[in-house]
């Protein structure tokens, strides 16, 4: 494995066998002020796999060993989210089907033009950057839940519902007035400054995507 | 627009786009195995000015006759919320042209021609994940 010495800059993980696109593909990245890392395989890549290190997988997919397809298959059994892009210069429409139903980001044949693989790459690395936001973000709305009684979250759940006070008190049985202070607390250990605010962070749950 | 096949207006209909007459007809017979109204266009122009509607359960759409502007079709599906209920067939399959169509949601991407039972299959697997939307309602 060969690596450019950065934290949590987004990286470019190639995955090639041969050795002299890995070169080429890591000056190109350089060029362009891109951290890489290169591996001679799928192994040795899962081997050094970081799930918190931010960028693209830029993955070929003939492969001795385990494929290119076969690790788009681990990852995703790993819950990966890094984006895939994979080369390849044998490919056929069923297999670039394929690759993308399964989740990869992009696919492109060899040879390709220096720009087009660079843009595929910007783009996925962004994409990487949104996604690891969004996850951010619902994992810091999981800790606010998690802060909840039971019974403030049954009172979110009827709040987010559309519920008025007054129909959550007769749900519950208890006074307006408990709904109330139940619902100001679950407003302050939620972090919401509006009723709007509080749904979309539920709702964010409820549709992840 | 020709109706082929009347059934309940609640049944999620089958789509065809497709401009080649010969394959047109080869598709009213195979999909006559399916239990399902289908409705056909000529061309996706067609497709987007009658469609609101119709209770969508897959498109076949004829990708040969996408041109370099394939992706305002594929955004105008994407936007009506149909991309996950649309199947891409392509006599002239190409992988640039499948992978952008499948990065824009659609379901599928098929290299013609296909043995009858897996473009079966896949319509009704198609309409199996897609939950039926009523167009006018999306759009």
């Amino acid at each position: 494995m060969k690596k450019d010495n950065t934290a949590d800059k987004p990286t470019v993980f190639v995955v090639d066998d041969d050795e002299p696109v890995r070169d080429s593909l890591r000056m190109l990245m350089r060029s362009v002020g891109l951290n890489a890392e290169t591996f001679s395989g799928a192994a040795e890549f899962l081997a050094a796999y970081d799930p918190d290190h931010p960028g693209c997988l830029v993955l070929d997919i003939r492969m001795p060993g385990m494929s290119g397809m076969e690790l788009q298959d681990k990852l995703n059994e790993m819950h990966a989210i890094l984006p895939i892009i994979f080369i390849t210069g044998h490919g056929d429409v069923p297999m670039a089907v394929k690759a993308i139903q399964y989740g990869a980001a992009d696919f492109i044949q060899k040879p390709f033009r220096d720009q087009d693989l660079l843009d595929r790459i910007n783009k996925a690395i962004e994409q990487d950057a949104s996604n690891r936001a969004q996850l951010l973000e619902t994992r810091d709305i999981e800790e606010r839940l998690s802060n909840l009684t039971p019974r403030e979250k049954e009172v979110l759940e009827l709040i987010v519902d559309g519920r008025p006070n007054k129909v959550i008190a007769a749900d519950l049985e208890v006074s307006q007035r408990t709904v109330e202070i139940h619902r100001a607390r679950v407003m302050d250990k939620m972090r919401a400054s509006s009723l709007a605010h509080l749904v979309r962070m539920v709702m964010r749950l409820r549709n992840p995507s | 627009m020709h109706k082929n096949i009347s059934s309940s207006q609640h049944d999620a209909v089958v789509c065809v786009i497709q401009a080649n007459p010969i394959v047109q007809k080869q598709l009213d017979v195979l999909l006559a195995y399916l239990d399902s109204p289908i409705l056909s266009f000529k061309s996706s122009e067609q497709f987007l000015q009658l469609c609101a509607g119709i209770n969508v359960g897959c498109i076949l759409l004829d990708g040969d006759q996408l041109g370099d502007d394939s992706h305002c079709l594929l955004d105008e599906l994407s936007r009506m919320g149909l991309s996950r209920a649309t199947i891409i067939m392509a006599q002239h399959a190409n992988i640039d042209a499948a992978v952008k169509a499948l990065q824009s949601g659609i379901a599928d991407y098929l290299e013609m021609p296909q043995p009858d039972r897996v473009l079966l299959a896949k319509i009704c697997q198609v309409m199996g994940d897609f939950r039926s939307v009523d167009v006018g309602k999306k759009s």
